[in-house]
């Protein structure tokens, strides 16, 4: 494993650095071909390539179910209160628990930063600052777009 | 809600946070669509309910990408593919990362697509795939 020629080792530092790309969500499409030298690389880069791949089937299936939330909160806003079943679009039994984290991530994320500003406005209380104003748009504004943001 | 989407001359360029959601009937009549998809698309939703999806088409979109979306979503696959689309007023356009899945609604087929924001060295390749077509 550590004998692999240095180009064979760049191919393959490559290759992972697309997979985070993609986990990450930086990218939307990687393929990973396995074009190194070595065969024990290749055999490496295929794995590779192949969990992108499952990965990826997740991935639509966790948006079309978030797809199918924003349907089901838009039919119950405007009081069309229809079943979707999220089960015809999950393509493994691990998506909607996926979905949820997706959810509940976004979620987490917008309280961060909704706290964040909340403690940043309290610790300028405290230390008597408050020339600079707090954000024109208020946290009022943060509060809807964490509404819109779990619709 | 302007967070959605940054314009840069006629394009207008999708945030990460965008989630632009669309579901056709089988004959591809938009029967919902959302907030995001309005705003960037420039239309009320009342305007495209009823419309056929190919209202937000642009031009310089192949047919073949189309026949393959369509072709892929009618056995029961999940499309996933780059669409430039045009806003309602014709003179901006956009880009998005689309997935698309057929799925039952009270025993039709309808399909639902949800689209994502793309690189911009994604769109290049878009750009040079779709000028082969
Ligand atoms: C769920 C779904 C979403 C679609 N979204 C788009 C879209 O965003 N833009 C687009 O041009 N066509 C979209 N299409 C494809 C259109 O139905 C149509 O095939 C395409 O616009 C070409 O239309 P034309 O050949 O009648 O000009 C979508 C189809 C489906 C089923």
């Amino acid at each position: 494993m550590f004998d692999i020629s240095k180009s064979d080792y760049l191919v393959l530092k490559q290759a992972i650095q697309e997979c985070r790309n993609f986990v990450l969500e930086k990218v939307n499409e990687t393929a990973i071909s396995p074009d190194a030298r070595s065969a024990r690389v290749n055999d490496l880069l295929h794995d590779l390539n192949q969990f992108a791949g499952e990965y990826k089937n997740v991935r639509d299936a966790n948006y079309i179910q978030a797809g199918m939330l924003a349907m089901s909160v838009f039919r119950a806003k405007t009081g069309e209160l229809s079943n979707v079943s999220m089960a015809n679009c999950t393509q493994n039994g691990s998506g909607v628990l996926k979905e949820t984290t997706n959810f509940y991530n976004g979620l987490m994320t917008r309280l961060k930063e909704l706290f964040s500003e909340i403690e940043n406005g309290f610790s300028r209380i405290s230390h008597n600052d408050l020339r600079i104003p707090f954000k024109a748009d208020g946290w009022h504004h943060d509060i809807r777009a964490l509404n819109e943001h779990n619709q | 809600m302007s967070n959605i989407f940054t314009t840069n001359g006629a394009e207008r360029i999708l945030s990460d946070k965008a989630f632009l959601v669309s579901e056709t009937d089988e004959k591809g009549i938009i029967v919902f669509a959302n907030d995001d998809f309005c705003s960037i698309a420039d239309y009320r939703v009342e305007e495209l309910i009823g419309k056929p999806h190919n209202i937000v088409r642009h031009p310089d979109m192949p047919r073949a990408a189309f026949k393959d979306l369509w072709d892929t979503v009618k056995t029961g696959k999940t499309w996933t593919g780059f669409v430039k689309n045009k806003t309602s007023s014709g003179n901006q356009y956009y880009w998005v990362y689309a997935t698309v899945y057929p799925i039952m609604r009270e025993g039709r087929r309808h399909y639902i697509s949800c689209r994502r924001k793309p690189t911009a060295d994604e769109i290049e390749s878009a750009i040079a795939l779709y000028k082969t077509l």
